[in-house]
């Protein structure tokens, strides 16, 4: 019998053929993570490494720093957390158990800090706990409003000046306004050759799946963002020489809370359904919007404002922001159904579901929620509701 | 022209065979520990006595928890779109389908051509489904085919807190300790199921007509119950039971009219326990027989031979697929230990494993 | 969406119970007249939202931990959603329908009870539809969330009070021009205005309140102790519906009284007293009964709850109303180490309450549905275990009985008390 709560066993991504190398360099940074041989060398050169654990952490300070970030993920896939349990409890989302256990068994344990933010309960309890049982040399939480008004803005500015000021007395530097242009430049750079990567994904058939996709963005926040830019570049040369083409039953769309197991992904790839675009912290939430840096605006305020105005997570209120989005993404990639995938306990998104559902019905565009566990690739339960809903959505399309 | 349906439930495994608009035969077997050897059972019992053989048979549609392991049908669809397909040949009229079966709960909304409109299925526990319904019968010490009867003849049915499986069985022991009547103790979680399956159907939509399938609609008592609850008359075919595999015929049947078509290219071959999923998928779409896997294989499980189209495509030995967990390592572990494995010499990455 | 119901019927099924109780209290000379006062403010509160629609009064959906003192100033009446909830469950026992149609509405089963169950009672049109709803961050996901819903279910407006999570004096700022934001979207959508003498007047009676939650925390330090387990959710349901008011101010007195009078004369809750309690968390709602029943048997009294009952230090101004109604929000026991980072001065108040109240063993409620308290547990345990303080901890859920059977909590209680025995 499939159990659902069956452990899945080690599934490793495919090596692919020599037509992407440069994927194949991705899939060993996720496969070797967290101590991938870019962090051990930067930290044998003897450079700091800071752990960042939700999306509203502005990055480009601590790259400014001189620093490399790497964003907290757990167990790449699904996996007995009794560390993650007996510390967090059975209710806290399984990301965040996930996370914690492979922090409590030493894989986080050349980090010289951890910043967060009070972005949901599970990510700040996760930062509690990792405060008093991992005992990484610094920790910052940031307050991050909910609101977008100009009062919020100001405030969640006021949290990013002092994160700078603590970055630098811990690290006793001082970080310039030059050093923070520069390292938005990175990362707008990265933004914008991510957003290249997407557009080719709007093709009738994409060049690349759904579930590579999510290969190169797990790597994204893996590694130093320069060697990154330059790998995904030759990627995006890779595929323009190829003549790949995903043909689909349907064109699909993944919402949700984070997910970095790419397997899931190609769990409904193998069902033939292509996955065009995504709404997850881990991937079009974390990179879509530039840092716009305009006239008089200075660097850290040009930074403030972008982290709080990105791509919403379901925590902003109010939703509608979220849900706008993810109407915009759904037209632009002409999707045919949209797939929910919330880890269990992770209730912001559950409490956004029905409304979702309301306005995704509302044009033409049926829903498939799945709960899930962090990590997981897919169970049968899970395959077979897959499988229906795309016998579903090629019914509808032949009318 | 002879098709069959064929549904690889979780405790039941059900086939339909059929002659153009015509039932020829029907049955109904126990799922065996090996969904393989259960399918070719189930499959010549149906065929007992038609005078035809499996070769007579043109197409093959499976369905069910099982549905990847049959290894003599031709495509594979969801038991979500077979119900919906099976219960128009008896009911066109209806909107709303509450399935029971082994382990798992869907409510669908079909319109009367059959196609799914929405659907959902339970999730996380076995509260409330055949298995569940069994261990209780069991527990009770009443054959499960009387169960549904004993219901009926409640007085004063027990409020039964919860339908946790866990939970509700040591309820339902306590009670018998304490010497409440079986009857009462049936009807209660009878009443309990029914309000969790009235649940599950207002998140997709009540609309008439109603209808219950699965094996837990042969019980009376059960679907005396849903009828209280839901407050409709529901419609029921003569064996709900076998309605996913009437699907499953029905939509074979399409397909050799070529209606619809067979856009899954992808072949399993494996099977799943609890541990999780063991496959091999050759994308036959993408395969174009070259035979680099043949020679590779350590246990040289793979063949090339002539697909459905008459074009040469690499396929998993009949005599592998019974055993393939013997015979595979699993590709990560193949992959540490060998230069050159099935997956990496495919030129046309038609080669996958889940493990 | 069913809305066959009588808005308001739950309601006024709650006033009745409400009164009946306090009259039923006031006739048996052996219940403390607390007790009927505290029945008799239920029933007002609910008379007053019963009777809202009628008089013309504007009404006020709002999540716990909400500034109520705003709305009463600027007289709104105000429904706090989720102790309606509860006292839906607790008097009417009608968790089952309001949770499946929360359900129904495709709320996630992993969604805190209470607010699925909110949203079940709005959808079933059990309670009055608001004419706005207001809810906020302080204390979890699930206050932040449950707004929307509830917004489009009544077709109400709404407003999102955002708390912020540290202290500093920007946070202090924002929360001020938060509050200040809000009473301006009540003015404008209520067309009532905010009576700043008022809010002066009820930020008196709250500072008041305080000094009487502190001093009745200081008389459960007695041996014996002599507050009863059912008094903590009372204590609770005070501040939440009537922060200010005069009629909380007397039932606390009242209680404070005969709470003093009990330690002078060295009488205790249970008797004799064998075990001395720290609760943590909130034991279900609808086994309040049971656990006084068995508290009795087994002389268990709860004398310290650090995580609900234990305010901090510090007074409110009237002559600053709006800066008041901010700091208390920093003052309330759940502030300490349910919201903001778990800082080292809230673990050490656990140790220190360990202490200071004599406390035999902690009881911990792992209520699931409470995401961001049960990821304390284990921290809790291990500071605890330290000074030789065992805890036991009891999955439940607080409104619906179907997740843990009663017979199961008592199992796991007996057996605690028999390892306390045994010390």
């Amino acid at each position: 019998m499939v159990g659902e709560h069956s452990v899945m066993p080690v599934t490793v991504p495919r090596l692919d053929k020599a037509e992407l190398p440069t994927l194949e360099r991705f899939r060993e940074v996720n496969a070797t993570f967290p101590k991938t041989a870019e962090v051990l060398a930067h930290k044998r050169q003897g450079g700091k490494v800071f752990g960042w654990l939700c999306t509203y952490v502005p990055e480009e300070i601590i790259h400014a720093a001189g620093a490399l970030p790497v964003r907290i993920t757990g167990y790449s896939q699904e996996t007995e957390l009794e560390d993650g349990n007996a510390y967090l409890y059975i209710n806290n989302c399984s990301f965040s158990r996930s996370c914690l256990q492979m922090g409590l068994r030493g894989e986080y344990d050349f980090l010289d800090g951890v910043v967060a933010g009070s972005t949901c309960d599970g990510a700040r309890r996760l930062f509690d706990l990792w405060h008093y049982y991992i005992k990484t040399p610094f920790h910052h939480v940031l307050t991050v409003p909910r609101k977008y008004t100009e009062k919020a803005h100001a405030l969640y500015y006021q949290q990013v000046v002092q994160f700078k000021q603590h970055l630098e007395e811990f690290l006793g530097i001082q970080i310039t306004d030059d050093e923070l242009r520069h390292s938005i430049e990175v990362y707008n750079e990265s933004r914008a050759l991510l957003r290249s990567l997407y557009e080719l994904r709007k093709q009738d058939t994409p060049p690349i799946t759904g579930a590579e996709t999510m290969e190169v963005l797990d790597a994204s926040f893996r590694m130093p963002k320069e060697l990154f830019n330059q790998w995904l570049n030759d990627l995006l040369d890779e595929l323009e020489a190829q003549d790949r083409a995903h043909k689909a039953r349907a064109r699909l769309m993944v919402v949700g809370s984070v997910m970095n197991n790419p397997e899931f992904i190609r769990s409904i790839e193998a069902q033939g359904g292509l996955v065009v675009t995504d709404e997850l912290c881990t991937s079009t939430r974390y990179w879509s919007d530039p840092v716009v840096l305009d006239g008089d605006k200075s660097p850290l305020e040009a930074i403030s404002r972008r982290y709080l105005n990105n791509f919403p997570c379901a925590r902003m209120v109010p939703s509608d922001g979220r849900f706008g989005r993810i109407l915009e993404l759904a037209r632009d990639y002409r999707v045919d159904g949209v797939v929910s995938q919330i880890i269990r306990y992770c209730v912001t998104y559950a409490h956004d579901l029905p409304l979702l559902r309301d306005k995704l019905k509302a044009q033409g565009i049926p829903m498939l929620a799945l709960d899930v566990e962090y990590g997981t690739s897919g169970s049968g339960q899970i395959q077979t509701r897959v499988q229906a809903f795309l016998e579903m959505l090629e019914a509808r399309k032949k009318g | 022209m002879i098709v069959a349906g064929i549904d690889i439930g979780s405790r039941a495994s059900k086939a339909v065979v059929m002659d153009d608009g015509t039932i020829i035969s029907s049955v109904i077997c126990d799922t065996g520990p090996e969904s393989v050897k259960t399918s070719q059972m189930t499959m010549a019992k149906a065929l007992e006595g038609t005078g035809l053989s499996l070769d007579d048979v043109q197409y093959v549609v499976a369905t069910g928890y099982g549905r990847v392991l049959v290894p003599f049908a031709s495509e594979n669809i969801s038991e979500i779109s077979c119900h919906a397909r099976g219960i128009t040949w008896y009911f066109p009229s209806v909107r709303t389908i509450l399935d029971m079966g082994g382990q798992d709960c869907k409510a669908i909304n079909c319109d009367g051509d059959g196609r799914v409109i929405n659907f959902i299925m339970n999730d996380k526990c076995a509260g409330g489904t055949g298995r569940f319904l069994e261990m209780i019968a069991e527990v009770l010490n009443i054959p499960l085919a009387e169960i549904g009867d004993a219901a009926l003849n409640s007085s004063q049915p027990i409020p039964f807190n919860t339908i946790c499986a866990v939970f509700a069985k040591s309820e339902a022991i306590g009670y018998l300790r304490r010497g409440v009547s079986k009857n009462d103790i049936l009807a209660g979680l009878n009443e309990a199921i029914a309000t969790r399956c009235l649940n599950l159907l207002k998140r997709v939509s009540i609309e008439k007509d109603f209808t219950i399938t699965g094996g837990i609609a042969k019980n009376k008592g059960m679907v005396a119950k849903l009828r209280e609850k839901v407050g409709l008359e529901p419609l029921l075919c003569e064996d709900p039971q076998i309605v996913g595999a009437l699907g499953a015929a029905l939509f074979a049947r399409d397909r050799c009219r070529g209606i619809g078509t067979k856009d899954e290219s992808r072949i399993h071959y494996g099977y799943s326990d609890g541990t999780g999923n063991y496959f091999i998928t050759i994308d036959t779409g993408q395969c174009d027989g070259c035979g680099r896997c043949v020679p590779v294989c350590p246990s040289g499980i793979f063949e090339v031979a002539a697909g459905g189209d008459g074009q040469p495509k690499a396929r998993v030995k009949d005599e592998a697929r019974k055993k393939l967990a013997l015979l595979c390592p699993g590709f990560y572990a193949c992959n540490r230990c060998l230069e050159a494995n099935c997956q990496r010499v495919c030129p046309k990455d038609a080669i996958s494993h889940t493990w | 969406m069913t809305t066959s119901e009588k808005p308001g019927g739950k309601i006024s099924a709650i006033v009745r119970a409400c009164r009946l109780i306090s009259r039923m209290n006031q006739a048996n000379p052996e219940v403390p007249k607390s007790d009927a006062l505290y029945y008799q403010m239920l029933a007002n509160y609910y008379t007053r939202l019963l009777n809202a629609r009628e008089e013309g009064k504007f009404i006020a959906a709002h999540t716990v931990f909400f500034p109520s003192e705003i709305l009463y100033a600027m007289d709104i009446v105000p429904m706090h959603t989720e102790t309606t909830t509860w006292m839906m469950a607790l008097f009417l026992g009608e968790q089952a329908e309001i949770l499946a149609a929360g359900a129904e509405l495709g709320l996630a089963p992993e969604i805190c009870s209470p607010h699925r169950g909110l949203a079940g009672a709005f959808a079933l049109g059990a309670l009055p539809r608001p004419d706005v709803m207001l809810w906020s961050n302080l204390i979890c996901d699930n206050t932040a969330k449950s707004g929307e819903l509830i917004m489009e279910l009544n077709d109400c407006p709404g407003f999102f009070l955002d708390h912020p999570f540290q202290r500093s004096e920007a946070e202090e700022k924002y929360l001020i021009s938060e509050l200040e934001d809000m009473i301006s979207f009540l003015e404008e959508k209520s067309g009532q205005k905010m009576d700043w003498d008022k809010l002066s007047e009820i930020v008196a009676g709250m500072d008041r309140q305080m000094e009487l939650f502190r001093e009745i925390g200081e008389l459960r330090k007695a041996v014996p102790s002599p507050f009863h387990i059912r008094g903590f959710l009372q204590l609770l349901t005070t501040d939440y519906l009537c922060p200010g008011q005069p009629e909380a101010t007397e039932y606390l007195q009242a209680l404070r009284d005969e709470l003093a009078e009990m330690v002078r004369q060295g009488k205790g809750a249970v008797s004799p007293e064998r075990f001395r309690l720290m609760t943590l968390f909130v034991p279900p709602m609808y086994l309040m009964g049971f656990l006084e029943k068995m508290s009795q048997e087994y002389g268990a009294v709860s004398v310290v709850e650090p995580l609900f009952t234990r305010w901090a230090e510090g007074r409110l101004d009237p002559s600053k109303p709006l800066a008041s109604v901010a700091k208390k929000a920093s003052l309330i026991p759940e502030r300490r180490s349910m919201y903001g980072p778990l800082g080292e001065e809230a673990l050490k108040d656990i140790t220190t309450c360990a202490e200071q109240y004599r406390v035999d063993g902690a009881v911990y409620w792992a209520f699931m549905g409470c995401r961001h308290t049960c990821a304390t547990i284990r921290l809790f345990k291990d500071i605890l275990n330290e000074i030789d303080v065992p805890m036991l901890v009891i999955d439940c859920d607080i409104v619906d009985p179907t997740i843990n059977p009663q017979e199961e909590i008592r199992e796991k209680l007996e057996q605690f008390f028999e390892l306390l025995e045994d010390r």
